[in-house]
């Protein structure tokens, strides 16, 4: 989500019009014997991959 | 406010309409008639510009038919939308924000408030003097000195592109020229009219007759056989079209140049300023145009000389 922190920044009241937008990644699943560790770290590379195709 | 409808009115209106209808059928054989990969894109952009041009008309003429308010509150909603997409690109920081609030909810509504209610005097100081004075004072009340001119100079900026220059587009409906009295509703018409029939004919000439970039760091797409060809005929489409103002023809065309001028070089400003962030176009609200901003950056520059040459001479 961007802009989200410019629209309205924590402990203010108001928000501000500021145009927003929602970028969707491919779905994550957990994969069959994934532990936990290994899906975290898959789900965070996606989200930063995703980051630096902005 | 009371706006006569009269016979140069809907012939100005059957005009566009014409136009309009023509364009259509030329997009439609274009993108019949291409081949190539690249040309597809350009057709398409071209047939999805001409679908946005009837819906913007159609709106500007409903809110024209309305008499004055519907025209000033849709000018006030451009502007709103406009100064969205201008502060979204602007870098600002969390100090900024009671300011910004102050822009979009009580600077811009208060600007067209006055046009509303024809109070000439404040309309044309409210927001160089009192809202540029208290947007440096309301950000410094927050106590964050980073970047202090830059922020303040920014959201000065877009208030004054985005609000003010705008502004003066419905304002004409405010003056009272002798001899025109209920008419001014055509002179609004009349440089939308040039003012977006240059922007038009200088995208149709550049497409066709382009050669010769003027800035290419700016804009790849502004040549020289562009902006002659479109500040050329558009002007003389405003110089005959004087029948609809309070203009002599040699005047009317005279007046549709220097609007024709500031509008160029307002797109090239513009682009400039959309070239620094790094940026194509300032939004995409206007399918195949981009955003808002993107659309009036030509009306920014021309409406307010185009407002205070009548004011002077005719009013």
């Amino acid at each position: 989500l961007h802009n989200l922190s410019r629209i309205l920044p924590k402990g203010e009241l108001l928000p501000v019009p500021i145009l927003g937008s929602a970028t969707f990644g491919a779905p994550i699943r957990l994969a069959p014997g994934e532990d936990r560790d290994a899906f975290l770290n898959r789900a965070r590379a996606a989200l930063i991959d995703l980051g630096e195709r902005q | 406010m009371n706006l006569v409808w009269d016979r140069d009115m809907l012939l100005l209106l059957g005009g566009i309409a014409a136009l309009l209808a023509l364009s259509s059928l030329v997009g439609l054989v274009l993108a019949r008639r291409v081949r190539t990969e690249s040309g597809r894109a350009v057709v398409d952009n071209l047939n999805a510009r001409i679908r946005s041009w009837w819906v913007m008309t159609a709106v500007f003429v409903a809110a024209l038919a309305t008499g004055g308010i519907g025209s000033v509150v849709l000018f006030g909603l451009i502007s709103f939308v406009a100064l969205r997409e201008f502060i979204t690109l602007t870098p600002t920081r969390p100090a900024d924000h009671r300011t910004l609030f102050w822009a979009f909810f009580v600077f811009a509504p208060a600007q067209y408030l006055l046009v509303g209610i024809h109070w000439y005097g404040l309309f044309v100081i409210f927001i160089p003097v009192y809202a540029f004075l208290f947007v440096p004072v309301r950000s410094v009340l927050a106590g964050d000195t980073e970047d202090f001119l830059a922020r303040t100079a920014k959201i000065q900026w877009g208030l004054m592109v985005a609000v003010y220059c705008v502004s003066h587009a419905p304002a004409l409906l405010m003056l009272q020229i002798p001899g025109y009295e209920g008419q001014q509703a055509k002179l609004l018409l009349f440089l939308i009219v040039v003012v977006q029939l240059s922007d038009v004919l200088q995208y149709v000439f550049g497409k066709t007759l382009g050669k010769r970039r003027i800035v290419p760091r700016i804009s790849p797409n502004k040549t020289w056989e562009g902006a002659v060809g479109g500040i050329a005929g558009a002007s003389l489409v405003g110089a005959l079209l004087w029948w609809a103002t309070p203009f002599t023809p040699w005047a009317s065309g005279a007046i549709a140049l220097l609007v024709c001028i500031l509008g160029f070089v307002g797109g090239l400003v513009m682009s400039a300023i959309k070239r620094d962030r790094g940026i194509k176009d300032f939004g995409t609200l206007i399918d195949g145009h981009g955003g808002v901003m993107d659309r009036i950056d030509s009306l920014c520059f021309a409406a307010p000389v185009f407002f205070h040459l009548v004011r002077y001479y005719y009013v």
